[in-house]
């Protein structure tokens, strides 16, 4: 029998959902994709349940909203500062290995070349950012548990907060960059859980068939 | 029941879960919705609605067991309470009162 894959249906369980909503949908979206592959095939099955993923990710987050307390939300706001403080002590901890291999001078220079960023072209300066959102989104997503993927979005959603205080008002950043910026930041922090969420699915153990929940 | 007003899916989830009697569950009730009214709607969104329609006490829902065509998990079913009923017959005499004095068939201006 087809089974969902795998990375879709761990994105949407962790998308912060009740668990009886999140398990009435995901239920019927798995035995929609069995129908749908005995007509059009596996493959098409497939490609049907990610544009569905995709149609009912909003519904399961709008249901996960409906149902948030303000502890809900300074939980998320923890988890959001947490994970950046853990990216900061790995950032600090990768420096200080690169300071004792390449010396202090070079370390620094490297730093204000980043840190200029008019040097740097534009897609590595893309490629680093999205690079460190996906990794701290990771890491979100490990602390919490339940939500991965929301967790990804609400440390996104802080560092565009922050992002627009410091490059909209406070520098002299362009339009673009300052309306951009949460966007970019938002999707590579969301990939970051959702990565976190595939791979918690991958080491748990699988969800227990009718004949193996009637045994218990 | 919290609200007794009905919204135009509502009421249309409402007659499908209506029609299918004792089969009314999700994957169900969204092919007659997306067949009857010609609208792909997804799967999201017809247990959001069936979940506001429980809440208004309109219909009320319990869990089969476990199956594995659903990757382990149940169905729900729903069926329709008495105010449920009583929304649809409602419905209709609103809809009947609407209508009624549009005497020939409505057809669309040249353009």
């Amino acid at each position: 029998m087809i089974r969902p894959p795998r990375v879709a249906e761990a994105v949407l369980e962790s998308l912060g959902a009740q668990p009886e909503f999140r398990d009435d949908v995901l239920g019927d979206l798995a035995e929609e994709l069995a129908i749908r592959a005995g007509w059009d095939g596996e493959r098409a099955a497939r490609r049907w349940y990610y544009r569905e993923a995709i149609r009912v990710a909003p519904a399961l987050l709008r249901n996960w909203a409906g149902t948030l307390r303000l502890r809900d939300v300074a939980r998320l706001l923890g988890v959001a500062l947490t994970s950046h403080v853990f990216a900061a002590v790995i950032t600090l901890i990768v420096l200080a290995v690169a300071r004792s291999i390449a010396g202090p001078a070079n370390v620094l220079s490297a730093l204000q070349w980043l840190a200029q960023r008019e040097g740097l072209p534009f897609a590595v300066n893309l490629a680093f950012g999205s690079l460190v959102g996906i990794g701290t989104g990771y890491i979100a997503g490990w602390l919490h548990r339940p939500a991965p993927v929301v967790a990804g979005l609400a440390l996104g959603a802080m560092w565009s907060v922050l992002g627009l205080m410091v490059f909209g008002v406070l520098a002299d950043a362009p339009a673009w960059y300052v309306f951009g910026m949460p966007f970019v930041t938002i999707a590579a922090t969301t990939t970051g859980g959702a990565l976190r969420a595939s791979v918690a699915q991958r080491e748990s153990v699988p969800v227990p068939t009718t004949d193996s929940r009637a045994a218990r | 029941m919290r609200n007794s007003s009905l919204g135009a899916l509502e009421l249309t989830v409402l007659l499908a879960v209506s029609r299918l009697d004792q089969e009314a569950y999700g994957l169900a009730v969204r092919r007659d919705v997306s067949a009857r009214t010609g609208r792909d709607y997804s799967v999201g969104a017809v247990y959001a609605t069936l979940q506001r329609l429980e809440e208004k006490g309109l219909v009320r829902s319990h869990a089969t067991d476990p199956l594995p065509v659903r990757g382990g998990r149940s169905r729900r079913l729903f069926e329709l309470t008495a105010a449920g009923r009583r929304a649809i017959v409602e419905a209709q005499r609103i809809a009947e009162s609407v209508w009624a004095g549009v005497g020939r068939p409505l057809r669309p201006e040249p353009t």
